[in-house]
């Protein structure tokens, strides 16, 4: 204990100890509260022990929310997945100029908001847009397509804001990769294709799944995407919890819906830690 | 030395391959005996690394043929060449345990689980491994490493066995002995090992035949003791043996020796029977221990030099002497204890037989 006086060391650490505290568990801490609170119409709410705002959510409504925004985000993955993994598995195996170059091209979206990015999605898509004028131009519809305000606007829009973060994750680990390896494999027999399920692709594993962890639980809780071009048709988690933290002016069933989603995140990582065996997300910026 | 085709084994034919605007071999022709423990020796960046991964198809020649057992495999991809590698960097799976990796070879090829089971057991005693199966290559030191990337490439029988600096990265005395172990296993096989080293002690050791590289070439080729004790080039005397290179222009032929003079004396040579004016320049070499050093100058021939240091090494003395027109002849003893100074003025000579004329531009036979 002497040291403990005597090193002054850990005063260093101090302030960063106390805004943690302060500033991320003191807000979760209270959310949790909020979320067993009882909700007063009109003046907020009650500090009353209730579970109502967690069996509200049983509401077939709610449930289906949950449902969209799950499959949703699953399938933001996945396509953030097949189009990343490729992707920054090439960027890896450029050289020094090329990679330089393609991170500098995948960093670029990052200097502008993400919002007036969205705005530019709304010009691209919209009937009269770049995309359509396209496509009949080509001759290929007659017709401009409905896609704005559509589903698959929403999930052009999540893979479109979400693909830097699985690129960059996977190239972290495919730059640490020794190509060696797959000299060895060659050699022993492996087809090209063999090589890169054999081997390749085990020990890119940690990138891939840092790349799916970054992405899916972003892809759950973003709700100004859907918003803006789904056109208030597509309700997820995260606008449930915006509206009902602004509008609807339920602020312990926001609590609750926000722990729910954080709860199912919490999984999420956890089951990350088991299936890689490594505790540190790889490409984390 | 003629080979009968039966015997060959492995056949390059004008090998040639550029990085760039660097030439790295140019235009190389090699035959390898079945059975032979073939060393490709030469100092980095000789091309002999690039050579091995031709022969491997982990690179491309620009131009050449590779033929094994008389078949072209220059169109095949590695997984379809009989040869298999050993890394200098053992490039074991990280993610593979000691049996998973041994039997890689036979897993990918279909074979049975029983009998990769079987077939790991044996190959991991034949390297003396055995029960390391569950171990990960982690856990491994780097002997051990060494010894499961030799079980892994040869579990499939290869017919070459190709060798990449394997013993680089282990520290002295592990060399020295898996040094041994590799020539036993070798032997015991039977397989044809190609070995690339920039060691020619290690060279020495290990070789039927060895093949000297430099600078994208082959300066020479054949037995150790041949190259050690017949070097062709300069290179070769000093690379391979260690060996002083002197000039001098001939002053006398006499039956199987020849005399050269020089601006600090005169010294032997054997005499090749080749073609010779008087008067001519020619090279020799002559290695260390070889040379007798005394205080008075020999009747016959005898070089002038000052002695410059004596230094121990290795359980070997090595002396420089410094010679008058600014060269240097190292000479070596055994042990520790050596008569004269430095700054002692100096006679050398050696018998003719114990130097050779090198860089002759006539074939040597």
């Amino acid at each position: 204990m002497k040291s403990f006086w005597t090193d002054r060391r850990w005063l260093c650490v101090l302030p960063l100890y106390a805004f943690t505290l302060v500033f991320v568990l003191g807000p979760v801490v209270y959310m949790v509260a909020v979320s067993f609170a009882q909700n007063e119409a009109g003046t907020g709410f009650r500090w009353a022990f209730t579970l109502e705002n967690f069996a509200k959510m049983r509401d077939p409504v709610y449930v289906q929310c949950f449902r969209e925004s799950f499959t949703l985000a699953l399938s933001t993955t996945l396509l953030c997945s097949l189009i990343g993994y490729p992707f920054g598995y090439c960027m890896g195996r450029l050289g020094k100029r090329g990679k330089r170059l393609m991170m500098f091209l995948v960093m670029v979206p990052f200097w502008t908001s993400s919002l007036i990015r969205l705005y530019g999605w709304l010009i691209l898509l919209q009937a009269k847009g770049v995309f359509n004028n396209l496509l009949i131009a080509l001759g290929l519809i007659n017709e401009p397509l409905k896609i704005l305000y559509t589903y698959p606007a929403v999930l052009i829009g999540m893979v479109y804001g979400l693909l830097p973060f699985m690129i960059l994750a996977v190239y972290t680990s495919v730059e640490k990769m020794d190509w060696t390896l797959i000299e060895a494999a060659r050699d022993l027999g492996a087809s090209r294709a063999k090589a890169f399920f054999t081997v390749t692709l085990r020990l890119t594993l940690p990138g891939l799944m840092s790349g799916i962890i970054l992405t899916f639980v972003p892809s759950m809780g973003l709700f100004f995407i859907a918003d803006l071009l789904g056109g208030n048709k597509i309700v997820l988690v995260g606008s449930l919890i915006q509206d009902q933290m602004t509008r609807g002016g339920n602020q312990p069933f926001a609590a609750a819906l926000a722990l729910i989603l954080a709860a199912v995140t919490t999984v999420m990582l956890w089951a990350y830690r088991r299936l890689t065996g490594t505790a540190e997300l790889e490409g984390m910026l | 030395m003629e080979i009968n085709a039966g015997d060959v084994m492995l056949e390059l034919r004008g090998i040639v391959k550029s990085f760039g605007n660097t030439e790295v071999l140019k235009g190389i022709d090699l035959t390898v005996r079945k059975g032979d423990f073939v060393t490709l020796l030469g100092s980095s960046g000789c091309g002999k690394t690039t050579l091995l991964r031709i022969i491997a198809g982990l690179t491309e020649p620009d131009a050449g043929e590779v033929l094994l057992e008389g078949k072209n495999i220059c169109s095949l991809p590695p997984e379809k060449r009989d040869v298999n590698t050993i890394f200098q960097s053992y490039a074991l799976f990280p993610h593979m345990n000691v049996a998973q990796n041994v039997g890689y070879a036979l897993k990918i090829r279909g074979v049975e689980k029983s009998a990769i089971l079987r077939r790991v057991g044996e190959m991991l005693a034949l390297v003396q491994m055995e029960g390391s199966e569950k171990k990960t290559p982690a856990q491994l030191s780097g002997g051990q490493r060494q010894r499961i990337a030799i079980a892994r490439s040869l579990i499939n029988n290869p017919k070459v066995l190709l060798l990449d600096e394997p013993l680089g990265a282990l520290d002295l005395q592990l060399r020295r002995q898996m040094q041994y172990e590799l020539k036993k296993l070798q032997k015991q096989l039977g397989t044809t090992f190609i070995y690339v080293t920039h060691d020619q002690e290690e060279a020495i050791n290990l070789s039927d035949k060895i093949v000297l590289l430099h600078d994208g070439g082959i300066e020479q080729q054949g037995e150790p003791n041949e190259i050690y004790d017949h070097p062709h080039t300069s290179y070769a005397a000093r690379f391979v043996g260690n060996a002083n290179i002197l000039q001098g222009r001939i002053k006398r032929i006499d039956g199987g020796a020849v005399l050269l003079e020089n601006e600090c004396g005169t010294m032997f040579a054997a005499w090749d029977g080749g073609k010779a004016v008087p008067e001519d320049a020619l090279t020799l070499a002559v290695r260390g221990e070889n040379v007798v050093i005394s205080r008075e100058p020999a009747p016959d021939a005898a070089l002038c030099g000052v002695v410059e240091a004596n230094t121990f090494a290795g359980g070997m003395l090595r002396i420089p002497v410094r010679l008058c027109n600014g060269g240097e002849v190292i000479i070596t003893r055994q042990g520790i204890h050596f008569d004269f100074s430095a700054g002692e003025t100096v006679y050398l000579r050696w018998e003719p037989s114990a130097a050779v004329l090198v860089d002759r531009e006539e074939a040597q036979s």
